[in-house]
């Protein structure tokens, strides 16, 4: 069993202050393996929070992360699954399922984890996934009216992976699950 | 009867006990002996059978119960919002999953460094990686059996033997469930020694300390001018020495044959294994007489911690002579 954190777009100190607190106290160290987070950190300060709730910490860079800071695309083995990590910025159009399976094929990844639209969402596409945890903060973006605060967490156990989803309204948080098998 | 229960009859078993005298390893027979000892197998062998896939069974359920796999649990029924892994809920199987595994790093951690000289135990060889996670599993078990007492350091190395020999017996239908067999002999074992075990006891009248002291009465009465140098010139108290030899029935003072030859007679003992144990700890401070009566208080400790190699049939002989 490895717990995976997919988190992103936080945008702080631009666009939200903060991670909001339920968020904070739900992420405590010494559960979560690994993080990859889709960048738009912006600020070091986001990036050590990070590196404290796991030090397995990868990030792809964002549009508003600092040039070459981080790389663009990384790719992670997890148990049974290939990994794909990419902002999503340089994929047109943004958040289109067939041109990110583009970039999936590409990197010949089971599962890609991509950002950028700040709206969760999950596809199976061609026996694939994506998932786009959406923005941790529920920062502004011109592609979503209203975003709310939201991420994933996966869990990956050989070949079975099964993705819970945190989102935040108000102060209500909400988790959904859904499960993906690399065989079925 | 099948022919694995024809190997020792309870009437050899107890004239063995009867006689405090070793046990051999033919075919297995120490195994089988310390389960009939340590009171897991009754003394009755048409019984045996049924005893033992019973608590093979019990054991199973153990398992079963007490491991959590929350990725498991949330299949079909039940929410997501209560059970995730984040979740703090008290309810919540991913919760206690979390809590478990401070438990499981401690248990690891001392099983990893459990006999570093074997290979049975070390190594990253397939049979020695299954020896130290069934290890691991039953420790683990009694932990979450016993709340009061958990895990704690040195566990370990009680029940290593144990797991060792039944490993090791050459009848695969007893060498598959040694993991079983050594958890139920491990919590007869830990019965008897548990108060020394446990650290609300420490002060109290039955725990380490009052072990100790017990120890320390016993070597004023046995040999009052060796107490008189240790205790009153030297000023070298049992605890700073005794407490591993108690604790951890004298498993890091010798090498593992010998360790087994100590638990042979000790285990033999039944209904005053602690006598017995503080008897074998004078025998071994009487084997060293002389050189305690020469030594100060550093090249005492230096000599106690770290016992120099003798014969343990010696030290047993001494041990049995020792009024009881």
């Amino acid at each position: 069993m490895v717990l995976v954190l997919c988190i992103g777009d936080l945008h702080i100190p631009h666009r939200q202050t903060d991670l909001p607190s339920k968020f904070k106290s739900l992420l405590v160290p010494g559960k979560i393996h690994h993080i990859l987070s889709t960048g738009n950190l912006c600020t070091s300060e986001v990036y050590d929070y990070l590196k404290t709730v796991c030090s397995d910490l990868h990030v792809a860079r964002g549009d508003f992360d600092e040039p070459n800071k981080y790389p663009d695309e990384e790719v992670l083995q997890v148990g049974a699954f290939r990994i794909g990590l990419c902002h999503g910025h340089q994929v047109v159009p943004w958040g289109n399922t067939s041109a990110l399976a583009l970039l999936q094929r590409r990197l010949n990844v089971d599962i890609l984890v991509t950002g950028h639209t700040h709206q969760y969402w999950a596809e199976k596409f061609e026996n694939r996934f994506i998932i786009n945890p959406g923005s941790a903060t529920g920062a502004y973006s011109t592609m979503t009216t209203k975003p709310v605060p939201s991420f994933v967490l996966m869990d990956v156990d050989g070949d079975k992976a099964t993705v819970y989803y945190y989102e935040l309204h108000g102060e209500e948080l909400k988790v959904d699950k859904s499960e993906f098998s690399k065989s079925a | 009867m099948d022919n694995g229960h024809n190997r020792g009859g309870p009437a050899s078993v107890s004239d063995r006990a009867a006689n405090s005298t070793a046990v051999t390893n033919k075919k297995g027979l120490r195994a089988l002996t310390w389960k009939v000892l340590l009171g897991y197998l009754p003394l009755d062998t048409k019984q045996w059978d049924r005893v033992l896939a019973q608590k093979r069974a019990a054991y199973q359920d153990f398992c079963k119960e007490l491991i959590i796999n929350p990725g498991a649990s949330s299949n079909g029924l039940g929410t997501p919002m209560d059970d995730h892994p984040l979740s703090q809920h008290t309810d919540s199987r991913w919760n206690a999953y979390f809590q478990d595994t401070e438990l499981k790093e401690q248990i690891d951690r001392d099983v990893m460094r459990t006999h570093p000289d074997m290979h049975f135990f070390s190594g990253d060889d397939t049979p020695a990686m299954q020896h130290r996670e069934e290890m691991k599993r039953a420790l683990f078990i009694f932990a979450k059996l016993n709340p009061g007492l958990r895990y704690v350091q040195g566990m370990n190395e009680l029940f290593a033997p144990l797991y060792y020999h039944f490993r090791s017996d050459p009848l695969t239908e007893h060498s598959t469930h040694a993991e079983a067999d050594a958890f139920f002999c491990f919590m007869d074992l830990i019965a008897e020694f548990r108060d020394n075990f446990c650290q609300q006891l420490d002060n109290s009248n039955v725990g380490i300390k009052a072990t100790l002291t017990r120890l320390d009465c016993l070597l004023e009465q046995a040999d009052p001018e060796l107490w008189h140098h240790l205790q009153v010139e030297n000023k070298v108290n049992p605890q700073f020495y005794a407490f591993r030899w108690i604790t951890l029935l004298l498993t890091q003072e010798f090498p593992f044959p010998d360790v087994v030859r100590l638990w042979d007679t000790l285990f033999s003992d039944i209904g005053g294994r602690t006598g017995c144990l503080l008897r074998m700890c004078i025998a071994m401070l009487v084997n060293v007489r002389s050189e305690i009566l020469q030594g100060d208080f550093a090249q005492n400790l230096k000599l106690l911690q770290s016992y120099p190699p003798v014969d343990v049939h010696a030290i047993l002989d001494r041990a049995a002579n020792l009024p009881h």
